[in-house]
């Protein structure tokens, strides 16, 4: 997904000049990952943290110099402190909106649906997010996000080492879920037959998947 | 996922000493587990492509260069994207002529009432118009020749130094809130009452009325005033409309013009995009009440349709509205009673998307509603009539 580095290292030069391509160039690339990252950290509503995230970027975008390395490495810090931030806020107005889940409870209604939508990308991140704190986050960090060890640590103030074994573990932790062991003998996940025998998103025990709430059809 | 994106994930995790054995029977699950964590963007994902374009182009806009950016920056501390280049205040006024001939040749004659008189001595004592002759003031206190002499109370209260508009969206410590307005300041009910010549002499008065006390966010706010002394009108004198966001420290003052021969004077703030409270300060001093604007965002919605005809998106797109209001999806129901069906906050490019089936949705009717909050009042969009998807 980020893998095309000489044309994002082109992007974010452009965006840097405030050209409008190259920062949707950028904006393709990184909001699906940082959107990931920020529900594998529990935010309540993603969209909006990734939003303050990106409102940070595009207020300092113009002087910002280094490579699309640097700028994933900033993007990332960037949406963490403002995920934490979310949760002091949170933590402050226990009153959280409503309907915040509805995203998660359609998935766990109509799984095939759900895959031909192409989300699983949503069960994957649950996974990760069934992982302690630390793990959860050092795999976010390394795999959805694509920073090197070294970046991680900085972000996450830990060693490199440290980090290391965060992230072995926790791969190890998802490697040992039913829900990937049930993938390992599956036809390829996207597939529908294969999707519906998997658990759902509410059934692994995500916690942002929170208790079933009517679809708005169904309230009305 | 593909080997190859499996390979690629692998690749970089073998930097940390993980490799496919390390999985067991498991590595399979894994490699889609981690195929997908970094798949390309599902369905959703990129849906606030358009916001962020939006908040992209506004950042990037060149800021104002006019005293007023500092104005803006306070009135939308919280927004880069909405910071607004205004332009210079426009004033609105009729006639600009600073002393009527026949004005001037009284107040040279000191034929003037003595508030009035003392005024034209301000104005024009380089000229040699003379001040009011000191007299004792009816109301005792606070008068006495040479120092707003006539005036018979004590100055209206005052903005303690006009405060400039500061770029920092942080209070100033140092500065107080603004003081409460003249207490002599009597409203009238029009803002253009003829001047009355058989008047006696007697206390300026500033009166302010708002040409409109509700306003789309972003368009002008004009006040109008009067100012009088002891009920005669009071011309050529300059005339500065303040103006207090909610939420920021202090008066800023937006425009100044000059009374016209009838007292009367009309300022405008071509662009206002916060709930602001103003009011019209002469230069001598006299202070009106203040009068309160209310801005309206606007607020758009539009429907797209998912590409699995399961999940629809209802996006709400606001101006002047500000990260984590709070939206509300309402939905006409046959008796047609708007009854709201999902509450939300809005995000940090003033947006926010409902997810909907629009399949089973079709053929009803639904809105969304902005909540007022101190800085802005309600605002509520179009309705907007489900179709189903093509």
């Amino acid at each position: 997904m980020l893998s095309d580095i000489g044309a994002l290292d082109d992007a974010l030069a452009a965006a840097t000049t405030g050209n409008e391509a190259g920062f949707l160039q950028l904006w393709r690339a990184f909001q699906p990952p940082l959107l990931r990252f920020l529900r594998v950290l529990g935010c309540d509503d993603p969209e909006d943290v990734a939003s303050e995230t990106w409102l940070q970027v595009v207020r300092d975008l113009r002087r910002f110099s280094g490579s699309q390395e640097d700028f994933r490495r900033w993007l990332f810090t960037i949406a963490r402190h403002r995920a934490i931030d979310a949760a002091r806020a949170r933590s402050r107005r226990p009153a959280s909106p409503v309907a915040l889940s509805l995203d998660f409870v359609a998935d766990s209604q109509q799984v095939e649906d759900q895959v031909l939508d192409g989300l699983s990308v949503q069960q994957a991140v649950a996974l990760v997010g069934t992982l302690s704190k630390d793990q959860a986050e050092a795999v976010a960090l390394r795999v959805i996000a694509g920073l090197d060890t070294p970046d991680v640590a900085k972000i996450l103030g830990k060693s490199s080492g440290a980090v290391r074994v965060a992230l072995h573990r926790g791969l190890k932790t998802l490697a040992g879920h039913p829900a990937v062991l049930a993938m390992a003998g599956s036809p390829a996940l996207g597939h529908p037959a294969a999707a519906a025998a998997q658990p759902t998103v509410q059934a692994l025990g995500h916690p942002a998947a929170g208790p079933a709430l009517p679809t708005l059809e169904e309230v009305d | 996922m593909t080997s190859e994106s499996f390979e690629d994930v692998l690749g970089m995790l073998r930097a940390d000493g993980i490799g496919p054995g390390d999985f067991g029977s498991a590595g399979p699950g894994i490699a889609r587990l981690l195929g997908t964590l970094t798949s390309g963007p599902a369905p959703g994902e990129l849906a606030d492509e358009q916001s962020a374009l939006a908040m992209f182009r506004s950042a990037d806009a060149p800021a104002a260069s006019t005293p007023a950016d500092g104005l803006a920056s306070r009135r939308r501390s919280g927004r880069a994207w909405h910071l607004r280049v205004l332009r210079p205040v426009h004033v609105a006024l009729a006639g600009t002529a600073v002393v009527v001939g026949g004005f001037a040749a009284a107040a040279y004659a000191a034929a003037l009432p003595a508030p009035v008189q003392h005024i034209a001595y301000q104005a024009l004592h380089d000229l040699g118009v003379p001040d009011a002759s000191p007299r004792p003031h009816q109301h005792g206190a606070g008068s006495g020749p040479g120092r707003h002499g006539s005036r018979p109370t004590p100055g209206p209260s005052r903005v303690s130094s006009h405060p400039k508009p500061s770029a920092s969206a942080r209070p100033s410590p140092g500065r107080k809130a603004s003081p409460s307005p003249s207490s002599h300041a009597s409203p009238q009910p029009s803002a253009h009452p003829s001047a009355s010549p058989s008047s006696s002499p007697g206390p300026l008065a500033m009166t302010a009325q708002a040409a409109a006390t509700r306003i789309p966010a972003g368009s002008a706010a004009s006040v109008a005033g009067v100012l009088t002394a002891g009920g005669t009108a009071v011309p050529g004198i300059t005339v500065s409309l303040m103006e207090h966001v909610v939420g920021q420290p202090g008066w800023v003052v937006v425009g100044t013009a000059t009374t016209t021969s009838t007292g009367s004077v009309a300022i405008t703030d071509p662009s206002l995009g916060t709930t602001a409270r103003f009011r019209l300060k002469a230069s001598d001093g006299a202070t009106s009440p203040s009068v309160r604007v209310v801005v309206v965002p606007s607020v758009t919605l539009s429907i797209r349709y998912g590409t699995a005809g399961i999940k629809d998106y209802l996006t709400a797109t606001t101006a002047y509205a500000d990260p984590g209001d709070i939206v509300l999806l309402q939905v006409q129901n046959s008796s047609g009673v708007w009854v709201t069906r999902q509450t939300k906050v809005l995000n940090g490019a003033g947006a926010k998307t409902f997810v909907l089936n629009a399949q089973l949705m079709q053929g009803k009717t639904v809105r969304v509603v902005l909540l007022a909050t101190t800085l802005h009042g309600r605002a509520v969009s179009a309705p907007l009539l489900v179709q189903p998807p093509a």
